[in-house]
């Protein structure tokens, strides 16, 4: 297999192996959703590896960048942040190595891990990037990182900058940078970008965006009909496997599991004591993590800033790519995690109003994530708007989502169980 | 005559001064920002006073860790903390950019927390991160955006031929604080980093009209100055935002001068003119857009590279600090890169993180020392 990629092929095994571990240990039933993503993961992977064997070039993006114009090129993919956390969930010390490897190069120990992890597996030479595209959004760690990327590792660079503001001249701002992007893409790959696999590509997004709002419309219920280990599987899916069928079979696979347990008055394994919201996003390094949530702690993880997509599908009735990148800009700037952290906090604060009204929570866990600096200065306006408007109260949980050194998993289970009393 | 007993130069020591007390006697405003990508002349050419927010005067940050997170950059901290103890209420607005993710955020806590007042004027500039046409286009919209702003909120209107004067007086600070700077990285410097800090404080505190007399007369006085003959290593200061004396006093207690630096509180403040044309905004906003960037600017690594790299020629240094306020992930990983970079001009380096309010200053002190030593040893 590819040399080119090695944190795929690394990736490709422990994906295979948990899947096999969870096979035998889990009745058919159980951990469907799980199953399902380690699955169609290996697929991915497997095809993935093999494009890059076949000598595509490699091309690494960032999380916020849209993947859908890379896939109007022949090329092979790389999400830079997926693959750290992935190794978070996967192995037992992660990326840690990779970490470590970076800071000990001169990276403050308080960067973000998503790119730490490729930073040190760069250094280590794990992986041959033929070019990076990267928007400026949605972190002041992005626009570090890329900067090493390109200035130390000598990684050809493609920028588009995205503004602050989700307006009209925002977007129109947005959707020029991408297509100008797009172009030098073309022109450094020397190839044409493709409309018929553009397209074919947002079509497969659209598709996998009806199932998880399906999804997120079941998962109002009370009590929960999906277990909580969802909430990091959609994050998972949708940044590892973007624009592809696998995506579309897991989200599938999801609602059908959701539909069915609702059609037979049944619910998520575990009883439902608290509804909770995670107005950040969820943790990485342990997977098992979920299934304590749901069955010890007795809480459901409804919603968190990484699930819910808050824009309509692209229309592909669209003869060329103008039309349809004004959208995808629209889009981008959208998207979960940079529509929360690229503008000004109302967005997080309203998001999280929002999430605690729909999925009638009645409490919030905020990860206050060491490498979104960002997002931390929220962590109390929040905590005041759930508290004033919706009288919830709210956790914060200081830690590294993928790295479990900074707050180990029973630091985090034991300050949840301690506010958990506080609800009673 | 010691610069530090200079009335004007002892506004570095304090928040509101007598010039401002003055100003809004005259009815006039004071608008307060946080970044050097502010365009000052814009509100020189409205009358206003523009104020660079600093933490001057913060014991503590009490009141501003309660809003914000333990990650948030400690200088933010300390400012927040001031404001919210009411210090920066001689204050008639606030401009706020997205220059990082700790200051961009200082908008929406200094609104929502209503700091100041609720209908404390706000203002916000969203700047590109990336040189390019379309980039220096939507900065050009965004300096006419917030010209309009701040015509609507303070009910004036704006003359383009005062624009070209403000130009005028800006340039003109500028090169009077080139002309200081030239006497700092003498070979007997005339002026201590410490006192050039204060001078540039001070700069950003007071009408610029009164900061250029201010500053003849202090280039007057370091013309007839002796040299400074006693230090031990000339060393050039690279990184996050520094608003202290006190800081660099660290340094010169161990007999480092520090000669010159890549601060935006430094050097990059008054290193770049405005080249007039006809139309004065593009000016500005073309000045603003490609002066010496900090690491906020994605793509222009290799431009700061070359202005460190010039300015260790240019000041004959010996060593090179670079360091960064604790959780700016901006200055550290531009302070990485710096530190593999300049490898080979095998220049001694020494790369260290603070935080804002010296609270281990006494490490720092010791890392300083021994860096000094390092350079006397392999000098």
């Amino acid at each position: 297999m590819s040399q080119r990629i090695r944190p795929y092929q690394i990736l490709y095994d422990m994906l295979r192996l948990t899947l096999e571990l969870v096979e035998r240990i889990v009745t058919e039933d159980e951990q469907i959703a799980l199953k399902s993503f380690l699955r169609n993961a290996l697929k991915v992977f497997k095809r993935t590896l093999h494009s890059a064997d076949q000598g595509k070039p490699v091309v690494g993006f960032h999380f916020a960048f849209p993947v859908e114009i890379l896939y109007a090129f022949d090329v092979v993919p790389f999400c830079i942040e997926a693959i750290p956390y992935l190794m978070a969930s996967l192995t037992p010390d992660g990326a840690e190595y990779y970490y470590d490897r970076i800071v000990a190069f001169g990276s403050p120990y308080h960067s973000c891990t998503s790119q730490k992890g490729i930073m040190g597996m760069l250094l280590e030479g794990l992986v041959d990037f033929d070019l990076m595209v990267c928007p400026t959004a949605p972190c002041d760690n992005t626009i570090a990182s890329y900067q090493f990327f390109s200035n130390y590792m000598k990684i050809p660079l493609l920028i588009s900058d995205m503004p602050h503001y989700k307006t009209e001249r925002g977007y129109q701002y947005y959707a020029d940078q991408l297509s100008h992007q797009m172009n030098e893409i073309g022109e450094y790959l020397k190839q044409e970008p493709d409309l018929e696999r553009f397209k074919a590509a947002i079509a497969r997004n659209n598709q996998a965006h009806e199932y998880l709002m399906e999804i997120n419309d079941m998962r109002r219920r009370i009590p929960s009909p999906i277990e909580s280990i969802v909430g990091p599987l959609i994050t998972a899916t949708t940044i590892l496997l973007p624009c592809t069928e696998e995506k579309i079979q897991i989200f599938k696979d999801i609602r059908d599991l959701m539909a069915k347990r609702i059609k037979k008055g049944e619910s998520r394994i575990g009883s439902e004591q608290f509804r909770s919201i995670w107005p950040n996003i969820t943790f990485f390094f342990d997977i098992g993590f979920y299934e304590w949530l749901d069955r010890e702690l007795k809480m459901s993880l409804l919603m968190d800033c990484t699930n819910h997509y808050y824009y309509n599908p692209i229309n592909l009735n669209q003869t060329d790519f103008e039309g349809i990148i004004q959208e995808l800009a629209q889009q981008v700037m959208n998207y979960p995690m940079t529509r929360q952290s690229q503008h000004f906090l109302e967005t997080i604060i309203n998001d999280s109003l929002w999430a605690a009204k729909t999925y009638q929570a009645d409490c919030a866990i905020f990860t206050a994530h060491l490498g979104c600096k960002q997002v931390a200065s929220a962590v109390q306006l929040v905590r005041e708007a759930l508290r004033d408007e919706l009288g919830i109260p709210m956790l914060t949980i200081e830690c590294d989502i993928g790295d479990k050194r900074f707050a180990s998993i029973e630091t985090i289970k034991y300050e949840l169980s301690e506010f958990v009393k506080t609800l009673l | 005559m010691a610069l530090d007993k200079l009335e004007f130069v002892q506004t570095a020591n304090i928040l509101k001064n007598t010039y401002i007390d003055q100003w809004k006697k005259e009815g006039k405003k004071v608008l307060g920002y946080y970044c050097s990508y502010a365009p000052e002349e814009l509100l020189h050419a409205l009358d206003i006073l523009p104020f660079r927010i600093r933490g001057t005067t913060c014991k503590d940050t009490v009141l501003a860790d309660a809003i914000l997170s333990r990650f948030n950059c400690s200088f933010v901290k300390a400012t927040l903390n001031l404001a919210l103890e009411g210090n920066y209420n001689f204050l008639d607005g606030l401009i706020s950019a997205n220059s990082c993710d700790h200051t961009r955020r200082m908008i929406d806590v200094w609104k929502r927390k209503e700091v100041i007042a609720k209908d404390f004027p706000h203002f916000f500039l969203s700047i590109p991160h990336v040189i390019t046409e379309a980039g220096l286009e939507w900065l050009k919209t965004e300096i006419n955006a917030f010209k309009e702003s701040l015509e609507k909120v303070y009910n004036r209107q704006l003359d383009e031929e005062k624009v070209k004067e403000s130009i005028k007086v800006y340039n003109e600070n500028r090169k009077l604080l080139k002309e200081i700077y030239s006497f700092r990285i003498a070979n007997d410097p005339k002026i201590k980093s410490s006192d050039f800090a204060r001078l540039l404080i001070a700069n950003t505190s007071v009408p610029k009209e009164i900061c250029n007399e201010e500053l003849r007369k202090i280039v007057d006085i370091l013309k007839e100055r002796d040299g400074i003959k006693d230090y031990r290593a000339r060393l050039m200061l690279v990184g996050s935002y520094v608003d202290n004396p006190a800081f660099f006093k660290i340094f010169e207690d161990v007999g480092g001068l520090i000669v010159t630096d890549s601060l935006c509180y430094g050097v990059r403040y008054f290193w770049d003119q405005i080249e007039p044309s006809s139309n004065p905004l593009l000016d500005i906003a073309t000045r603003y857009y490609h002066k010496v960037s900090c690491p906020r600017m994605m793509d222009q690594h290799p431009a700061r590279l070359d202005f460190v790299k010039d300015q260790i020629k240019r000041a004959k240094v010996d060593g090179v600090v670079l360091q960064r306020i604790e959780f700016c992930d901006l200055h550290g990983s531009d302070n990485m890169l710096f530190s593999h970079e300049l490898e080979e001009m095998d220049i001694p380096i020494l790369n260290i993180d603070r935080e804002y309010l010296m609270s281990d200053v006494a490490r720092f002190k010791t890392r300083v020392e021994a860096f000094i030593e390092q350079i006397m040893v392999s000098g």
